[in-house]
């Protein structure tokens, strides 16, 4: 709820223009159960170059709160409130351009355009009936007016960019003649081929094998480097972004519960739930039987949020009267550092022990 | 694809040829002798004779079948009891009728269908999807042949607007054909509209759920855009196979609507054969509108591989 | 009474039949306890009609023929003076009597050819598999004309004709149940304590393809009543005189020109409510026992 403006220290990785200010982002649905309060007062800023990574279960808002940027849900039943500004060059000037006040007509030439989406599945991401080529060129002759010519061309070399053998042969076939790592390159081509200020890349290779996982994330990074585009990389695995993310925001039932830089919040995570989370981070390298510690309990559902700390039924600690009653704020910790906890975790708390074993182990390979 | 092709068509020859069994078995499984009962109180020993000959009816019953089926292959498929012309002719005399009035009716029913399953898709929950929906349930549960009656009583007998029945071939007067072919066309297609409407509305429906579509507007894509060639184009494919078996329904039918509309079709020769009990006509008719079911059948699976890249390679 | 169904259902622990959870839930489908109502009221007129209805169905009042509806002729009078509301109220006892009669014949005929085709497998089933494929080759009504041809018409015939032509269709959604629970681990457990062939599928395969089986034999019904009600204006069906509502609309067409309206809009009407009450039973059964199966309208477009 507090609409300080966060994250503004600047990150390595970032030249600290920024591009992306989400401020007091609320989306509810309404159901036949009451309304569903899915994301509540999500705040975030991003830069320039910079990967910023939504960690959190599913159902905990993470890919709501990135489509509802460019309004890509239906609304109704959604509801979706706050702003959106994206800056950058053309872009309304120094003020930036408002997303979510745009009409949906105006909207379509952000989506795109600027905010450049990669969905999971690569299997089902891509229409089946019509060629590659034609989907790659779509958006570039939309946006952009290429003619067919020069967007072919564009595409040609948007699928060696992301690593397509035999590109120029393979811009007629279709979708289902390409694996499912191929298909995936496709889609992150689709996404990079208007030259986006935000790339938003959506459990972007959950669905894949371990080998092509690693090769993807690879190539956005390395992809990023050499375009500038700033990522939002949203997983539900927080060993996926361990190497790619500057900065990492935990979010549980709607709303971020902690928010660093990647090594901070992996050297010294505050919130009981983030421990939970990275207690139960596999170690590289060790043999199976290892136990995995683990969160007992679920996420409560979007219509009966327990009062308080949305946390609390499944917390650990819960060592402060008021978590029943009061939700937490989010509060600066350290620079950058932000909790929404009113207890943190100290340093010699038996829960830190497995954390702090795993994050040496990880740090040792990275 | 050509093994598919290949496998189909022979699915489809088996199933002919299966056809072909029954349509041959039906003229024996009639009690006593088919030609002394077609031929009835105008029984003459000399006709009885030509006919039996004619008929093949004296030989043994695999013989006859075999025959049967040999001159049915070259276009031979008897002689008719009552006319004494040939079952082909017959058949060939009655097929533009029938064959006008399937296009005139699907083209109805296409007409209706897909503007209102796309609008009902589109506006899911509204009330012009009610509307449609309430539309398809009395579509599909209304006798054809009643509602065929309530045209005739409202535009013919009331109104005078169309005439109610009978069929003027479209060489012969266009305009004349096309008036006597509306309340028959329209009788046998708001059926055929109604099935197709919530097909296309659940296909379309389908189509806008897929990951692609999302895609698709995440790209910035007009809404128009995405609607077209992205959800239409995929909502085909279901659509078209639906509408070639609605076409083999209607073509099987459409005998009633030809009743009701006094309509000189196959459906119409069909049941005049079984009032006459005129086997060879009945055997033909039969035979050729059950065939012209498979062919359709075929038809739209091809079809169907032809759209869907999928399948093609 | 209500315990002892419970302990026969096994020792699920739920205290709510089955039969009556699905009752419950249809019950909350309005349109689909219309559909019940509807039907519950055409029943009761098929049965009690003659006590019911104002004049014999057969009771011609030459010097009132043709007059439109009025208090004493509720639905006008038909060409031999004859009460058209009374011959609409007892056509409804043809119309589920063929009905009925027809889905039930081809109901026993297409679960025991589908359960031995799932249930054997093999050469069996494929035989019996092409067999109902070539009967399915044929539309609909064109097969059971050419039935109705070959035998004399009759009341008989037309069921049967009817029955044929829907075997094909319980025959297939049967097979398909079957084959899905035949490798069922309490079957194959079942199967493997030695129970005959006979008691597995008795006791153990049949309540499993029930659901499916009740749901399509209630749409079934409705095409049923339409097919009788075509094949009976066509006159091979129900003959003169007996009130039938197709032969009655074949009657009624001699004489639209006279005006007659009243003729051709209630038996039709009568059909139109009769078909679309069982369709819409049907598509609350599937909704509530067997969601997967597709509607009446999806059934209809393939067959």
């Amino acid at each position: 709820m507090s609409a300080a403006p966060t994250g503004s220290t600047p990150v390595p990785g970032a030249d600290g223009t920024r591009v992306l200010s989400v401020r007091d982002l609320e989306v509810s649905f309404a159901t036949k159960r009451g309304r569903a309060h899915v994301v509540r007062g999500l705040d975030f800023d991003l830069h320039r170059g910079e990967t910023l990574a939504i960690v959190g279960e599913s159902g905990s808002g993470k890919s709501v709160s990135t489509l509802a940027l460019t309004k890509l849900l239906p609304i109704p039943p959604g509801r979706i409130d706050g702003s959106a500004r994206l800056t950058g060059e053309g872009l309304g000037g120094g003020e930036g351009v408002d997303l979510l006040a745009l009409s949906e007509r105006d909207l379509t030439g952000y989506r795109g355009r600027h905010v450049g989406y990669v969905f999971q599945d690569p299997m089902t991401s891509l229409n089946p009936v019509h060629t590659i080529g034609r989907q790659l060129t779509e958006g570039m002759r939309h946006h952009l007016s290429l003619s067919e010519r020069d967007a072919r061309d564009r595409a040609v070399e948007l699928l060696e960019q992301v690593g397509i053998p035999g590109a120029a042969e393979r811009l007629d076939d279709y979708p289902h003649q390409f694996s499912g790592g191929m298909r995936q390159r496709v889609v992150i081509a689709i996404g990079l081929s208007c030259d986006p200020e935000v790339l938003i890349a959506d459990e972007a290779t959950t669905a894949l094998d371990v080998t092509t996982q690693a090769q993807i994330t690879e190539l956005v990074g390395s992809l990023q480097e050499e375009l500038g585009m700033a990522v939002v990389w949203i997983t539900h695995d927080l060993g996926v972004v361990a190497g790619i993310a500057d900065r990492i925001a935990v979010m549980y039932a709607g709303e971020v519960v902690e928010e660093a830089d990647a090594d901070t919040l992996f050297a010294d995570p505050r919130h009981p739930y983030t421990v939970g989370l990275l207690a139960s981070l596999p170690i590289v390298g060790e043999g199976a039987g290892q136990h995995l510690a683990s969160i007992a309990g679920l996420p409560p559902g979007p219509t009966d949020l327990p009062p308080g700390c949305a946390f609390h039924p499944r917390c650990g600690l819960r060592l402060d009267p008021r978590c029943e009653t009061e939700r937490p704020p989010l509060r600066e910790v350290g620079p950058g550092h932000r909790v929404r906890s009113f207890y943190e975790v100290p340093d010699d708390d038996p829960h830190r022990e497995p954390v702090r074993a795993r994050v040496t182990g990880g740090e040792g390979e990275a | 694809m050509t093994g598919f092709v290949l496998r189909r068509i022979g699915q489809a020859l088996i199933a002919l040829f299966g056809v072909s069994v029954v349509v041959f078995a039906l003229v024996h499984l009639v009690p006593g002798d088919p030609i002394r009962a077609a031929l009835g109180t105008r029984f003459d020993p000399e006709i009885y004779q030509v006919l039996l000959e004619r008929s093949g009816l004296d030989q043994p019953l695999g013989v006859q079948f075999f025959d049967w089926l040999g001159r049915a292959l070259t276009g031979d498929l008897g002689v008719s009891f009552r006319s004494g012309r040939a079952v082909t002719t017959e058949l060939g005399d009655r097929l533009p009728a029938t064959l006008l009035l399937a296009g005139g009716s699907l083209l109805v029913g296409l007409i209706i269908a897909i503007p209102a399953g796309i609008i009902s898709a589109v506006r899911q929950g509204k009330p012009v999807d009610y509307a449609a929906s309430t539309f398809a349930q009395v579509g599909v549960s209304v006798p054809d042949f009643w509602f065929g009656i309530l045209l005739i009583l409202l535009f013919s007998r009331t109104l005078g607007w169309l005439p109610p029945g009978g069929y003027v071939s479209l060489t012969e007067d266009p305009v004349e054909a096309l008036q006597r072919l509306l309340l028959p066309a329209v009788t046998a297609g708001v059926v055929t509209g109604s099935i197709l409407t919530r097909f296309v509305r659940s296909s379309v429906l389908e189509a806008m759920q897929a990951d692609h579509v999302r895609l698709a507007r995440a790209k910035g894509m007009p809404e128009r855009y995405v609607l077209r060639h992205h959800v239409l184009r995929n909502a085909w494919i279901p659509v078209v196979t639906i509408t070639g078996l609605q076409l083999a329904t209607l073509l099987g039918g459409i005998v009633v609507v030809e009743v009701v509309f006094s309509w000189p079709g196959i459906g119409r020769l069909a049941l005049d054969a079984v009032y006459g009990r005129d086997y060879p006509v009945l055997q033909g008719s039969v035979l050729v509108i059950a065939a012209g079911f498979l062919l359709i059948n075929l038809l739209v699976d091809l079809l169907y591989g032809r759209l869907d890249p999928r399948i093609r390679s | 009474m209500s315990t002892a169904d419970t302990t026969l259902e096994g020792p699920s622990g739920d205290a709510t039949p089955r039969w009556r959870q699905t009752l419950s839930l249809l019950a909350k489908n309005r349109l689909a306890s219309a559909g019940a109502v509807v039907l519950i009221v055409l029943v009761l007129a098929a049965v009690f009609g003659p006590s019911l209805v104002p004049y014999g169905v057969n009771e011609q009042d030459i010097a009132s023929r043709l007059n439109g509806p009025s208090g004493a002729h509720w639905f006008g009078t038909d060409d031999l003076g004859r009460d058209v509301f009374s011959r609409v109220l007892l056509g409804a006892r043809v119309s589920l009597q063929v009905g009925v009669i027809a889905v039930g014949i081809s109901l026993v005929a297409g679960t025991a050819i589908g359960l031995a085709a799932g249930y054997r497998g093999g050469w069996l089933d494929a035989v019996l598999m092409r067999l109902m494929d070539v009967l399915f080759s044929f539309p609909v009504i064109l097969l059971a004309i050419a039935i109705v041809a070959v035998l004399e018409p009759s009341l008989f015939t037309l069921q049967l004709a009817i029955a044929v032509v829907f075997t094909p269709i319980h025959a297939r959604v049967v097979r398909g149940s079957v084959l899905s629970v035949r490798e069922d681990v309490h079957i194959q457990a079942v199967r493997a304590l030695g129970a005959s062939d006979l008691r597995i599928v008795a006791k153990h395969v049949l309540p499993n393809v029930a659901a499916p089986v009740i749901v399509q034999a209630s749409l079934s019904l409705a095409f049923a009543i339409l097919t009788e009600a075509a094949l009976s204006y066509l006159g091979i069906g129900v003959q003169p005189p007996r009130a039938a509502w197709g032969a009655d609309l074949q009657a009624s067409q001699g004489f639209l020109a006279s005006g007659s309206w009243w003729m051709a809009v209630f038996p039709g009407l009568a059909i139109l409510v009769t078909v679309m009450a069982f369709n819409l039973l049907g598509d609350g059964l599937r909704d509530v026992l067997d969601p997967k199966q597709r509607s009446v309208i999806e059934s209809r477009g393939v067959t």
